[in-house]
């Protein structure tokens, strides 16, 4: 029988695990990932391509840091996300270790760090991605909540 | 000086002879190497089925050995449990015997209690002798001796006992008592391995079996061990991978020919249909969960028979003590069975024995009741509440199952038009064109319509007519007409005109060939190009649709994760 999308149930049942594994982190931690963001964090992250005034965008970043530092969910490598800047750009990268907000063109490569993040920043599921230092990268869904 | 004549000649004739002689002898060594070689062959190869055979003889003469022995050695075994435990198999028989008098009540409190205490006495360590005395002692109302039987075989098996008094005192309907042993069996019960009966207690109690008070403490009870289990990441990490793959179970397949085009010319296309199917689950999940959140609970007709089925198992099954022997037992009867076979034995008594003791911690139980509650045989009601009990690692799952297709989501398909795309593709000698789907369709289009027709104008231009064909056939016919030339001017002048003829109407006949030809190309240009064109369009529209489709399958990951969030029986472990 055809479901409403032209699709029909599957025949076989073998399934694969569809999971990431698992990162080596200390359960608080893991508690602290999967708190969900909130709407302060998650609007000054969407704005942060908005601002071209370097003093701004310096006390933007130091916001985000210590609200991350706040959240003790371990080191972050920076954030992800897509780019509301227009063409030529598509995506861009926040360290926030330094104040270096990086933005891409399709055709610009990322970081090693990021080259998984920039596939998920490509769905609109998500609001940006965060890349931790132990390897973990953990989309955040508009809602703030995390989604790994 | 004398002189010494050589025959050379007969010299020459003893050599060949020699020769002739030798290489006869040679031919006649060989033939018998050959035999020898015949002979050694057919004494290697019937050695080797000597040695065939031999080996068959030595592994039946083993296997048979071992057969025998098994045999022998089950029958001891049997006697030693029969002389060691015999007696349990009495009390087991005795106490089944028992509860069953009760519900008919035709037997007589004495006999009761006689046998009882024949038995507490003649089966010292085993558990359910102590707990038939104080079956006894609690028909005739004797509070001292059924208090005392039952410290007695609390402290033999404290997990039995109470399990035991808890599902008789609930079919003699003592709720509140049976409540008080249910806190005793969790008290005794362990977390990570609370045995197979566990479930149906879940379930059992689910379903108001042994009173409101009996479910909380169950709940509170399950509550704690459960923070305390998912402490372990290991335990955590398991049960999203389990939900994880209950969301992939109900993925859906893209029905065959649903997609032609771009299955005939999107070389990518695989990985589209496998985002599209990976996302396909959410919805049907959806569809799923709703289902089983919104069905009414009712009292599952078979559970009455459950807990007796518990109760039965628990006064049936093998003791502790008697377990090594009955694994002896297992395995020697599996060696009967494979007649000897001892590796296929062992693998088939390892199996069963793996069967025996398997074990799953609480949390599995749990994650277990709400994906697969027919498995471990509890109710829908049983189900809806695991599913709230699991709700932080559901969502997780989603979050995951989500992310993992989402990263690999293609962002654009190559629509190849290949060499022989169709068949006027093949016939025309096309080159080929490669077009993203991101380039404008219409764009798209002139793209095709100016390769076809730099196509069509190349081979128009090979097959059209050529004044240069004259060339070799004029230079045939005037070499042709030189000889008469040179023999008689007048006659060669007449060959000359009528070669002249002739290569001109073959000229004619050629030029017609080929501008039909080209207007059959003609004919066909605007059908050859259109097709080309079609497919292309397909694909694209193929491709808008799909990547439709599979937006608004991808977009069901908030309403899942609501009606999880949502779920009407869920505890305060989401975060």
């Amino acid at each position: 029988m055809q479901s409403r999308y032209r699709l029909v149930p599957k025949q076989s049942v073998s399934v694969n695990p569809q999971t990431a594994p698992a990162n080596k982190v200390s359960p608080l931690v893991r508690a602290n990932r999967s708190r969900p963001r909130d709407a302060a964090l998650l609007d000054a992250v969407s704005r942060l391509d908005t601002f071209t005034d370097p003093e701004t965008l310096y006390a933007l970043h130091e916001w985000l840091r210590e609200r991350y530092e706040e959240r003790q969910g371990g080191n972050l490598v920076g954030l992800f996300a897509a780019c509301h800047l227009g063409r030529p750009y598509v995506d861009h990268q926040i360290n926030l270790a330094g104040t270096i907000a990086q933005h891409f063109t399709a055709t610009d490569s990322v970081p090693p760090d990021f080259s998984a993040a920039r596939a998920l920043a490509r769905s609109a599921a998500y609001a940006y991605i965060e890349v931790y230092e132990d390897g973990a990268v953990i989309p955040i869904r508009p809602d703030g909540t995390s989604a790994a | 000086m004398s002189h010494v004549s050589v025959d050379y000649y007969k010299i020459g004739s003893m050599i060949d002879q020699a020769t002739s002689h030798l290489s006869y002898q040679i031919e006649g060594v060989d033939s018998s190497v050959g035999v020898i070689r015949a002979d050694l062959h057919s004494t290697n190869s019937e050695l080797k089925e000597l040695r065939k055979l031999f080996e068959e003889y030595v592994e039946t003469a083993a296997r048979v050995a071992a057969r025998q022995q098994s045999e022998t050695r089950v029958g001891n075994l049997k006697a030693e449990l029969d002389r060691q435990f015999g007696q349990y198999k009495i009390v087991r028989l005795t106490s089944v015997g028992m509860l069953q008098a009760f519900d008919v009540g035709n037997v007589s409190n004495d006999s009761v209690q006689r046998v009882s205490e024949e038995l507490m006495i003649q089966t010292p360590r085993y558990w359910l002798a102590p707990v038939i005395v104080a079956l006894a002692a609690w028909s005739r109302d004797n509070t001292e001796i059924a208090t005392k039987s039952i410290q007695e075989a609390y402290s033999r098996d404290a997990n039995k006992t109470s399990l035991f008094f808890m599902l008789v005192t609930r079919r003699q309907g003592r709720t509140a008592a049976s409540a008080r042993w249910l806190r005793h069996y969790l008290g005794s019960v362990d977390p990570t391995a609370p045995g197979r009966e566990f479930a149906v207690i879940l379930e059992a109690t689910g379903q108001n079996a042994f009173g409101p008070a009996a479910q909380l403490l169950l709940s509170q009870q399950m509550f704690r061990w459960c923070t305390m289990l998912r402490t372990d990441d290991g335990v955590v990490e398991s049960q999203i991978k389990s939900w994880a793959g209950e969301i992939g179970r109900q993925r859906e397949q893209v029905a065959e020919g649903t997609y032609p085009a771009l299955e005939a010319i999107a070389p990518g296309w695989d990985w589209l249909k496998w985002q599209l199917e990976q996302a396909s689950a959410l919805p049907v999940a959806i569809d799923k969960y709703e289902a089983i959140a919104r069905a009414e609970g009712s009292l599952p007709a078979a559970l009455e028979n459950l807990l007796d089925d518990i109760l039965d198992q628990l006064v049936t099954e093998y003791d502790a003590e008697e377990l090594p022997l009955r694994r002896d037992v297992l395995y020697h009867e599996a060696v009967i069975r494979t007649d000897g076979d001892v590796p296929r034995a062992r693998k088939e008594a390892d199996l069963l024995q793996q069967a025996l003791d398997e074990t799953s911690d609480v949390v599995t139980i749990q994650t277990m009741a709400a994906i697969s509650p027919d498995l471990i045989g509890v109710s829908q009601q049983t189900q809806r509440i695991a599913i709230g009990v699991g709700q932080s690692d559901f969502v997780s799952a989603v979050g995951r199952y989500c992310a993992i297709y989402r990263q690999r989501a293609v962002e654009r398909l190559m629509l190849n038009l290949d060499r022989t795309h169709t068949g006027y593709a093949v016939k025309f000698k096309f080159p080929g064109i490669e077009l993203s789907t991101d380039v404008p369709e219409e764009q798209g289009i002139q793209h095709i319509r100016h390769l076809w027709e730099s196509t069509l104008a190349g081979y128009i231009d090979a097959i059209s007519f050529k004044n240069k064909w004259y060339t070799p056939r004029v230079l045939i016919g005037a070499l042709i007409c030189l000889i008469p030339m040179l023999v008689n001017p007048g006659f060669g002048l007449l060959a000359l005109v009528a070669a002249a003829v002739i290569v001109y109407f073959m000229g004619e006949n050629e030029k017609k060939k080929c501008s039909q030809a080209v207007a059959a190309v003609e004919a066909v240009r605007e059908t050859a190009i259109g097709k080309s064109i079609d497919l292309y369009r397909d694909a694209t529209a193929e491709y808008v649709d799909a990547m439709h489709v599979y937006r608004l399958l991808d977009s069901q990951e908030s309403e899942l994760i609501r009606l999880i969030a949502t779920w009407p029986t869920a505890n305060s472990q989401m975060a």
